[in-house]
């Protein structure tokens, strides 16, 4: 027993030794103390890391009276965020730095006793507004309950979220670019196999007339489609782009109204559905680009059809509404989730179509609409109670004040007075206005015969088709022919060149995209071939723009023609007579 | 009620030094922030000064021992160790219980 004491005497003795000699070493942490439960260490140097952690890191570390919300202790990170020395900063309320919109917050972080997490924005000392969040725990001291926060600063953490959100978009654009091709390629191919199948069956020598017409209507429904679809591809990267040039005049929206209508009719007569239309009993005068108008009309009465189904309602009401005119579209049909109508705008954005709809679209229709309407400076808004509750487009236009309507008015005068002059607007009215040029420009009797549908008692023309697409040249020539013509085929500038000379034609139905010189090239040289002054060459272009149209004229074409182009547009550029240096006669 | 700040016409200029976060320190910020907000908060210019935070203003100001209250204005400089807890410390040493004026709304 007694050797016992002396052991355990002499160990803790040694431990002290030990102990003395590790801290006059420098080599001690702390001395534990221990009064009953509390236990207390005496050196400061094992918390020491954990006060510098917190001296040192990039949060915000605050501890807050839990009752008056003072700062009882910042680090230095938060009084940077603040912009306030750390002097100044200590013995303040927390409250005083916070934003007034965010006093709940701040008081939910300082009163609570239980973790809480809230994101506020600190008001600097230069007045800036710095978000952050803040997380706040309560901490039991022997000087009372305190709540320690950590703040951290939101703003790089915004920045990356907007990054972040700019980079989804992107590849949600990619994504929605590569389903558009693929849908692309879908939509192209779909008018094709029936073209081609009609196409093979009409080698067949059993046909009836009736089947044979069966197979034109077929072939020419289908390429109409086909156009239409490129067509609203060219727009909208025309739109896009920002080349599309709106050429506008000052015309009555009813006869834009008449024209969309005319186009759109087909789409509601064999479906069963109604089509109201409510116009005002005056003309409505509005100065716009009557072409595009038109197309914004045709767009909003088919995507109305379209998502129609049998038995429904469309109403079209064109009326004014203070210095606005509005054309409105409404139908009873499917109507459009809410989440879906911010996107409805959006190109390439398609609905499943109503089922049997072979005729889908490139989902351009709608933002067309948004974009042309734009241009005229105009609205368009889409409301819809829900899946089908129907949907309701109206666009808004500025009825033009009085000066700018006459201005314009007179410049469009002067525009048809001047043909071939630049500033014209696109694809389709360009084709439309050559016509009307080379009408303007004819000498005689193309009044007379435009307005003759059959022009048996033609003469007969000789006619040079020149194009490398063989398929294209043929169909051309047997159409021509077809009238009682005469027509030859080439397929390079060269060959046309050569067969020009020796055959005279009246006319020259020339491609601008040949493989062996430029079509401008070849109307160019032909122009300088003697004998050909009468010739009247047309040129035959898959665009449309100004440009193209400006540069086939300057080299010597008498018209430009935008391909796919129609017998009957043919015909009628067959009727036109080369004008001679005097003016037209009137 | 805000906080003294420079800008007004300050009569008392008061430095308290405090060690960090340590429950001594957090007594004494809670006691004179309370005291010269409630006395004389548009006279009074007061620095709270975390000595492991600002080790240049311990050089400065030769602080010995935290926390510590000093009154640098007006002369003479007077100051206390310890014992910051307490109001009746803090009133005597800064000397407001000899100003005339009567105390502002408790």
């Amino acid at each position: 027993m007694k050797d016992d004491d002396t052991q355990t005497l002499r160990d803790r003795i040694e431990q002290l030794e030990a102990a003395l000699a590790a801290a006059s070493a420098g080599e001690l942490d702390a001395v534990v103390l221990q009064d009953g439960h509390t236990v207390t260490y005496s050196e400061a140097s094992a918390e020491r890391p954990y006060r510098l952690m917190v001296e040192q890191m990039a949060e915000g570390a605050l501890t807050l009276d839990e009752v008056t919300g003072r700062i009882l202790y910042s680090n230095a990170a938060f009084a940077g965020m603040t912009g306030r020395l750390l002097e100044r900063l200590l013995g303040r309320r927390f409250a005083e730095l916070v934003d007034p919109v965010h006093a709940e917050a701040a008081r939910e972080l300082v009163a609570g006793v239980r973790p809480t997490r809230r994101d506020l924005e600190l008001v600097r000392a230069d007045g800036q507004a710095l978000p952050v969040a803040a997380s706040a725990v309560s901490v039991e001291g022997p000087a009372g309950r305190v709540r320690c926060l950590v703040i951290s600063d939101l703003r790089e953490r915004r920045r990356t979220e907007r990054l972040r959100r700019s980079e989804r978009e992107l590849r949600d654009e990619a994504r929605r670019t590569e389903e558009f091709i693929a849908m692309l390629g879908h939509e192209l191919r779909n008018p094709l196999a029936p073209i081609r199948h009609a196409a093979e069956l009409l080698t067949e020598a059993t046909l009836t007339s009736e089947q044979l017409q069966t197979l034109q209507a077929t072939i020419v429904r289908q390429t109409a489609h086909l156009k239409r679809l490129v067509d609203d591809l060219l727009d909208i990267a025309r739109v896009t782009r920002g080349s599309l040039k709106l050429d506008r005049r000052p015309i009555d929206l009813r006869e834009t109204v008449d024209a969309a209508l005319e186009a759109a009719r087909s789409l509601f007569t064999p479906r069963g559905r109604t089509l109201e239309v409510v116009l005002p009993a005056e003309p409505l005068e509005v100065v716009v680009d009557g072409v595009r108008l038109t197309q914004v009309v045709t767009n909003l009465l088919s995507n109305a059809a379209k998502f129609t189904d049998q038995g429904g309602h469309v109403l079209l009401a064109v009326d004014t509404d203070g210095g606005d005119v509005r054309i409105i579209v409404e139908d009873d049909g499917r109507g459009i989730e809410p989440e879906a109508l911010s996107t409805v705008f959006d190109p390439f954005v398609r609905a499943a179509a109503v089922r049997g709809d072979s005729m889908g679209g490139l989902g351009l229709g709608l933002a067309l609409v948004k974009r042309v309407v734009a241009l005229h400076e105009g609205s368009v808004d889409v409301a819809s109670g829900g899946s089908g509750q129907g949907t309701r487009f109206v666009v808004k236009l500025p009825r033009a004040p009085a000066g700018s309507t006459e201005e314009d008015a007179v410049r469009a005068v002067s525009a048809r007075a001047r043909p071939g002059g630049p500033g014209r607007g696109d694809t389709q009215r360009l084709s439309v206005a050559s016509i009307d040029d080379a009408v303007a420009r004819a000498t005689t009797a193309s009044q007379s015969g435009a307005s003759e549908p059959e022009a048996s008692s033609e003469v007969p023309h000789r006619v040079l088709v020149c194009d490398d697409n063989a398929d294209a040249a043929e169909m051309v020539a047997l159409l021509v022919q077809s009238r009682g013509h005469l027509a030859e085929v080439s397929a390079t500038g060269t060959d046309a060149l050569a067969r020009a000379e020796a055959m005279r034609p009246s006319f020259v139905l020339l491609d601008i995209g040949l493989p062996d010189m430029s079509g401008y090239d070849v109307a160019r040289r032909l122009r300088g071939i003697s004998g050909l002054d009468d010739t009247v060459i047309v040129a035959l272009t898959g665009y449309g723009q100004d440009s193209d149209r400006t540069a086939a004229l300057e080299a010597g074409c008498d018209l430009h023609l935008v391909k796919p182009v129609t017998g009957e547009r043919l015909f009628e550029a067959l009727r036109t007579r080369r004008a001679r240096q005097d003016p037209p006669t009137t | 009620m805000t906080l003294p700040s420079q800008h007004n016409e300050t009569r008392y200029r008061v430095r308290l030094y405090v060690a960090g976060n340590s429950p001594r320190s957090q007594g004494a910020i809670r006691t004179v922030a309370r005291v010269c907000e409630q006395l004389r908060a548009d006279e009074i210019d007061l620095e709270i000064i975390d000595v492991y935070q600002q080790v240049e203003r311990v050089r400065a100001d030769r602080v010995f021992a935290v926390p510590m209250l000093v009154r640098v204005q007006p002369g003479p400089m007077r100051s206390m160790i310890g014992g910051l807890s307490h109001d009746e410390n803090v009133i005597s040493t800064l000397g407001l219980e000899l100003e005339p004026e009567p105390r502002g709304p408790p």
